[in-house]
Order: structure tokens, then sequence, then C-alpha cells
């Protein structure tokens, strides 16, 4: 019974962060850097 | 179809559907159109030729201390993945679990670490977490991609180097490195069950945090249950379901379910 709250807490909590930085601009900066080659995954230039 | 067979179909649905970009494959290029704004729930390197949607680990620690709402959007969809599936991600939708349970399929003598040894080994990915997003913070980079992501070389750095030469010749120790980690990870799944999964991966340990208060949850039913122990002698990540169902190493494989003779667990989305 205890989770029953938490999850919709959680739930609501998850939308608002994602809706938030998404409106605010995040993912289109984030698919700035994901668009480019990422050369740390790969271990690369160093 | 059986549930494990109906598991790994899910499996290789979701690893070929997150990574369907094709002239990647074929040019040795990457996928840069705007799907990549959205994350994948599972570890898949963003710059996998194929990968359509962005790494979650990866762009978590791009957007830590970078833009104006922080690292929201991300740790918002992290939540809500983390809510709503937890550890069923890592057992359905996660690539890099999908190349370790066929790994673990190999006929190969199967290694069961000592209890000294393979609990506190387990924490050991909380350690990963907190120091990825520590790390990310004070040196503005992706340091558990740089130095530790085997996806990031098995998906992204191998294909690219192989296809691109110009990138190919950027191959230094740094690379050899994180080839050493990835064969070693590579070998150890041979033996032990999800060993990245079980002590390293930040992303398994965020989700584990929701088991035990998401929507999907395991359920034993006391009256059925007749304290065989065939659920936790199945169980590939050592839980004892009968006692932890819910337990944040249980990754919803379904192998207790399958084990148990009584139909005593059941698993599934709850309101309430």
């Amino acid at each position: 019974m205890k989770a029953g709250w938490i999850k919709w807490a959680l739930l609501g909590l998850g939308i608002g962060l994602a809706v938030w930085g998404w409106l605010g601009g995040e993912a289109g900066v984030m698919m700035r850097k994901a668009i480019y080659i990422c050369l740390e995954c790969m271990g690369l230039g160093a | 179809m059986k549930r494990q067979s109906r598991r790994t179909f899910i499996q290789i649905v979701a690893a070929v559907t997150q990574n369907a970009y094709i002239p990647g494959f074929l040019n040795g290029v990457i996928y840069q159109g705007k799907i990549k704004r959205l994350c994948v729930p599972g570890l898949n390197c963003y710059s996998c030729p194929g990968a359509l949607g962005a790494c979650p680990v990866g762009s978590l620690q791009n957007a830590l201390g970078r833009h104006s709402t922080g690292p929201a959007y991300v740790l918002g969809t992290l939540i809500l993945f983390g809510v709503l599936l937890g550890r069923l991600v890592c057992g359905f939708l996660c690539p890099f679990g999908l190349l370790q349970d066929l790994l673990a399929k190999v006929p190969l003598p199967k290694l069961k670490l000592p209890r000294w040894l393979d609990r506190p080994l387990r924490y050991l990915k909380y350690v990963v977490l907190i120091l990825l997003v520590v790390l990310a913070v004070l040196m503005e980079e992706p340091t558990f991609c740089k130095y530790l992501c085997p996806a990031g070389l098995l998906e992204a750095g191998l294909p690219l180097t192989s296809l691109n030469p110009q990138l190919a010749g950027m191959r230094g120790p740094l690379f050899y490195v994180k080839l050493g980690i990835l064969i070693l990870i590579v070998l150890l799944s041979l033996s032990i069950f999800r060993p990245f999964c079980k002590y390293l991966c930040p992303l398994g340990a965020f989700y584990g945090l929701f088991n035990g208060v998401g929507f999907y949850r395991l359920q034993v039913e006391e009256t059925k249950c007749v304290r065989c122990g065939r659920c936790a002698a199945a169980c590939p990540m050592d839980v004892d379901v009968t006692k932890h169902p819910n337990s944040p190493e249980c990754i919803r494989c379904g192998k207790c379910r399958d084990a148990c003779p009584h139909d005593a667990i059941s698993g599934g989305f709850r309101c309430r």
C-alpha cells in the first residue's frame, strides 16, 4: 500500500521534469551533442 | 511461444528498432535526425552507426551542469522509464543485456561468485552511478562513456573505426584499454550471468531503485507457494523471489515464474 502514492508521485515528477526540460530546449541541446560522433564513447582521441 | 523465447524475441526487436539506421552501417556515419532528441531506455550508444535515439547515460552526463534546466529532460525520462518499467528495461529492452544473455547461452561451465565477494560487488554499480554524476559535473565530460562503457566501444568504436579510415587513425591507448574492458566483460559473460548488469551498470542501478515502488510488480501468492526453492535456484540474478519479489537486482526475466510448479508467482502492472 505504501508504494501506492509514491509511484504516482514519481510518475508526476518524471513527466514534469521531462516536459520542463523539453520546453526549456534541453532536448535540442542534447540532440546537438548526440548528432556528433562521440569520440569519448569510442575511446578515441586519447 | 514460451516465455523465454518471447523475451528473446522482444529483446531482438528492441535492439534492432533502436539501431535501425541502415545507411550508418553502410557508410560509416551516424544518424543525425530529430529522433535523436528522444532517449532510449537501455544502454545503447548514440554514436552507434544505426542508433536512432540517444543513450540516457551519455545524455545525462552531457546535460549535467550545461543547461538552464539542468538534466531535467533526461532525468525525467529516466524516472518515467524507472517508475513504469523498473529493471524490466534490463530484461527486455537493453541491447547490451541481450548480448550478455546470448553469451550466457554458450555451453560452458557457469560460475556463481561466493556470497562474500558477490554481495559487496553488487554495490559497485551504485558507486559507478554516483561517480558518473559527480565526475560529469566536475570534469565536464562523459567520464563513464570515455573510460568504462563497453557498449560505446562495441556499438560505436569498433564499427565506425572499421568503416571510417579517418576515425581509425585516431585509435590511441584509451581505445585499447576500453577494448580490454570489453573483451573482459565478454569473457566473463560466458561463465557469469550478466556480469556488467550485476556489478557495473549505472543504468541498472538507477532502474533497480524503482523495482520496489514502480508500476510493474512481481507477487508471490503465499497460499500457493510451498517453499520448494525452485524459483531462487532458477534465478540467474540470484534473487530469492519468495523473500524479495521486487528486489533491485531482479531484471524481470521470468525464469522464476517458469520454474514454479504451482504458478505461485505472477507479474504485471499494478496501479494500486
